[in-house]
């Protein structure tokens, strides 16, 4: 068969080149015969290839036309020229779309991947192939930690099978060239722009949004300093090789005001400032270093953004760094990791790319759920060493990091401030941190005194560092009106999943930075860092009866109907029997609550929903951990984030958000931290149980895309062994299953609902429970400002089931479109003076 | 008289039968509902029934835009 085929296809080969003449000595069918042998290939006679320089251009290599050319139309590639020695190479390089794909399996593969993540971001590692992207923002970080273009270029053309495409080429240089020109600069609480090059601000300033976005003082258009880092820079870079002695003894004595740098920390340091890359360059900021002028003007605080963006779309990217050494303005603050601390090598990795040419420069760093994520923000505080202002989703997280900041670093409980609704303290001295929550600090309601004082407080000071904690659920226009609010110099935000379903991933670029470090799942699994997972996916099959009012009920009531499926209910039982047995610690989630309740009831297992007092929640949980007859949990969306179970090391779900992958990748995350992870041949368990021939299953292959795309292969188990001949299972009679049926059908839609498990205060920032309860009239009065909040027109036309906050958004007195922040005003009071029988209808 | 109908034996899975019957509430092309995975149709609206089950199905698939 196979040798037909390519007899047919070399058939078709000689009738094409017949008709044009294609570069000669070149034939796929041989390549890869040679690539499968693997054999010297000195004899072939193939030497007519066009001697690779590395400026191939992809238009000479034509794309043959052959019998299966038609599947894949204008992405054929498989014209471009093929080195000799192309089968110990291992990237191929796609021209049009600027993606490289490593095979994994290559022995080199380890520092292919290093040079790989440096320069471009990783969109896909499973096992043995991945994928990675050349982008704008990856090339900007890559330059910032030292390489240059010409070596960009150079190992990439090493590394690849076939040189390196004309248009990866220019693409690289455009956007290597410019870097560095101009830089956004924090002084004195005012932003700068500075250059030393006169002549690019000129430029900058005839755009018209950057000349508004000026601050004119005294009349003078561009103001000239002395360059105020010159020399001290350059200690910072040659401290970066090898760490050599005699360099940060000089470092520590400029900074050496009133502190001195102890023996642990210089080696903290020294590990700190190593290279990534295996390409050892030494990072030259001498250009613009060099010249003692540089030229800077003033922009508005609120138009920084803009600013930045607009110079991104000119080609001259700012550059964001702070030189936290030579920062003599902002007080130090005495805090140094304890000795005990050991960090992992990848959370070293991480920090070098924050850290690089040693400043600190702003970005995202991606690690996995329970790879502690939490150690290398506080180590990044420790290297900056400035006054710290430490953002979280919720006010429990915000203790968590209270105690992680006492536990890990050896700062005093007093200098550590806690920002929440419930405590307002500020630290003692000049130079502290503080921790929030978002809500705290983009809040535009009117404040109680207090925390408007802690406001103002927080508005006056000169942030050293930013931390911002699980970025990726954090709304856009909230986040705006933290970064324009506060004086940050450097920013650094800390996420498990940088995805969403709204796409809006990338205005955390222009708002924080670029993506520093993504870690590999994978490797960390293999390392032993986080559990290694076995996921599976089960299809139970709907019941017919189930299916017939699946196929006639309106879509709320469908998703009920697939998750209380008796089928699925077995499949559930059946998985936690086994288990139990297996002495595993199972977690069973839910976010339908309806659904919830009557799992846990039927099943008799404890549960925890959003409407579980706090204090039972904890009983339930210790229940959980410490008790041996406890082995099984239902949780609702409540357990999605911010509980923590290294107990737990199985995992069944039984309902989700949709196609969230977000969620899927956050749940896995429950059982990375597993405690027994390190045991011989442990496996941590995640199913999906989902219903066949529903939206389920859509749903649930969306969902699994975010890690698949880290390497977790999702296994599909159609039957579980043993099910069928299991006479304990609930719902094994007809009966049953039609009295679970008529409970369905009658319960009310709102108990279809899935969002809406969240208390108003933790993890909900887009207030959407508390919008709702608003308009439900639980909560009245008009204390209670109204909220603008920005949506998709998805969801703002219900299709994310928030079909209720509407409501409050159309109530008189809103105008879409004005400006910023919400109107405290007379809008929540129209809601309040409304009939409460009308208001219910209004609902509806 | 005796009246001859041209039929199809169909045999399918429970919930493929589950969208036939909610088809058949539309067409009625049924003739005999024989067991839980066994229908006997009218042979005339078999590729109508091919098209219909595909579209049920295939909105229940996720595909990734590449």
């Amino acid at each position: 068969m196979a040798s037909e085929y390519a007899a047919k296809r070399q058939k078709l080969n000689s009738n094409i080149s017949t008709a044009h003449p294609t570069p000669p000595a070149y034939d796929e069918e041989d390549d890869y015969d040679d690539y499968a042998l693997a054999v010297d290939w000195s004899h072939m006679p193939k030497n007519a290839l066009p001697t690779h320089d590395g400026h191939a251009d992809p238009s000479l290599a034509l794309a043959k036309h052959d019998s299966v050319s038609y599947i894949f139309k204008h992405q054929d590639y498989s014209g471009l020229p093929l080195k000799k020695d192309h089968a110990s190479r291992p990237l191929w390089i796609n021209p049009a779309k600027n993606t490289i794909i490593l095979e994994a399996f290559s022995p080199i593969s380890e520092q292919a991947q290093d040079f790989l993540t440096a320069i471009g971001e990783p969109v896909s590692r499973p096992n043995h192939v991945h994928e990675y992207k050349l982008t704008s923002h990856s090339l900007y970080a890559a330059v910032s930690v030292g390489l240059e273009m010409e070596t960009i270029i150079g190992v990439l053309d090493r590394l690849s099978k076939s040189p390196v495409p004309k248009t990866i080429i220019d693409f690289i240089r455009q956007y290597t060239l410019s870097y560095g020109k101009i830089k956004l600069v924090l002084k004195h609480n005012r932003y700068f722009v500075e250059s030393t090059d006169p002549e690019t601000l000129q430029r900058l300033l005839k755009e018209p949004i950057i000349s508004q976005a000026r601050v004119i003082t005294n009349g003078s258009e561009i103001t000239q300093t002395k360059a105020p880092t010159g020399k001290d820079l350059d200690i910072a870079g040659v401290k970066k090789p090898g760490g050599p002695p005699p360099s940060s003894e000089d470092a520590g004595s400029k900074e050496s005001e009133g502190k001195d740098t102890s023996g642990k920390e210089t080696t903290v340091g020294d590990d700190l400032f190593r290279t990534v890359v295996t390409v050892d360059q030494e990072a030259e900021d001498a250009d613009d270093d060099d010249e003692d002028q540089v030229h800077a003007f003033q922009i508005l605080h609120d138009s920084v953004e803009e600013v930045k963006k607009r110079c991104a779309e000119l080609d001259y990217p700012m550059l964001e760094e702070y030189d936290f050494r030579n920062d003599q303005l902002n007080p130090n603050l005495d805090i140094d990791l304890k000795p005990i601390t050991a960090i992992r090598p990848y959370q070293e990795k991480s920090l070098n790319k924050m850290f690089g040419n040693g400043r600190a420069r702003s970005g995202i760093i991606v690690l996995p759920c329970g790879a502690g994520k939490t150690l290398v923000g506080i180590t990044a505080a420790c290297t900056i060493k400035k006054s710290v202002l430490c953002l979280c989703t919720s006010s429990v997280s915000v203790y968590q990091w209270r105690q992680q900041f006492l536990h890990w670093s050896n700062i005093p409980e007093r200098q550590v401030a806690v920002f929440t609704s419930d405590q307002k303290e500020r630290f003692d001295g000049n130079a502290g941190i503080v921790i929030s929550t978002y809500n705290m600090v983009a809040s535009t309601q009117k404040r109680s005194y207090e925390s408007q004082k802690m406001m103002d407080f927080l508005h006056s000071q000169e942030w050293g560092f930013l931390l911002m904690d699980e970025v990726h659920v954090v709304p856009a226009n909230m986040f705006r009106r933290v970064v324009t609010n506060i004086a940050a110099h450097a920013k650094l935000g800390l996420t498990a999943t940088l995805v969403r379903e709204d796409e809006k991933i990338d205005d955390l670029n222009f708002l924080i930075g670029p993506k520093l470090y993504e870690a590999n799942w994978m490797d960390l699994s293999s390392q032993g860092h986080i559990a290694t997972v076995q996921c599976a996916e089960v299809w139970c099959d709907m019941t017919p009866e189930f299916y017939r009012e699946y196929l006639q009920q309106r879509s709320k009531k469908k998703t009920l109907l697939y998750v209380l499926n008796p089928n699925k209910f077995q499949a559930c039982q059946y998985l936690i029997n086994y288990h139990e047995q297996r002495g595993d610690k199972i977690i069973v989630f839910s976010d339908n609550v309806f659904a919830l309740k009557e799992y846990a009831l039927r099943l008799k297992k404890l549960y925890i929903s959003g409407a579980t007092p706090q204090q039972e929640r904890l009983r339930i949980l210790q229940q959980f951990q410490l008790n041996p007859a406890v082995n099984t949990i239902f949780l609702s969306k409540v357990g999605d984030t911010s509980i923590d179970l290294p107990e737990a090391t199985c995992l069944i779900q039984v309902s989700a958000h949709y196609g969230s992958r977000r969620q899927e990748a956050q749940r896995l995350g429950r059982i990375l931290r597993a405690k027994r992870r390190n045991d011989e041949g442990f496996n941590a368990f995640f199913y999906s149980l989902v219903s066949k021939d529903t939206q389920e299953m859509f749903y649930s292959t969306k969902r699994q895309q975010f890690l698949i795309d880290q390497g977790y292969a999702f296994k599909v188990i159609t039957r579980l062994d043993g099910m069928e001949d299991d006479q304990d299972l609930v719902y094994r009679s007809k009966a049953s299953q039609m009295e679970l049926l008529q409970k369905v059908l009658m319960a009310s839609d709102t108990d279809a609902n899935l969002g809406d498990d969240l208390d108003p205060d933790d993890d909900d920032l887009n207030r959407r429970v508390g919008a709702r309860l608003k308009a439900g009239g639980y909560v009245t009065g008009a204390s209670q400002a109204v909220r603008r909040s920005m949506g998709s027109m998805k969801s703002l036309s219900g299709a994310d089931h928030m079909a209720y906050s509407e409501f409050s958004r159309s109530a008189p007195g809103s105008r879409p479109g004005s400006s910023g922040a919400g109107r405290p005003g007379n809008r929540g009071s129209a809601s309040a003076n409304q009939q409460a029988l009308f208001r219910k209808r209004m609902l509806k | 008289m005796v009246r001859a109908i041209k039929g199809v034996l169909i045999e399918c899975d429970t919930t493929a039968k589950q969208i036939i019957l909610a088809l058949n509430e539309r067409y009625s092309f049924i003739i005999e509902d024989l067991d839980d995975t066994h229908l006997f149709v009218n042979a005339d609206c078999v590729t109508m029934l091919r098209s219909e089950i595909d579209k049920v199905i295939e909105d229940n698939t996720f595909k990734t835009d590449v």
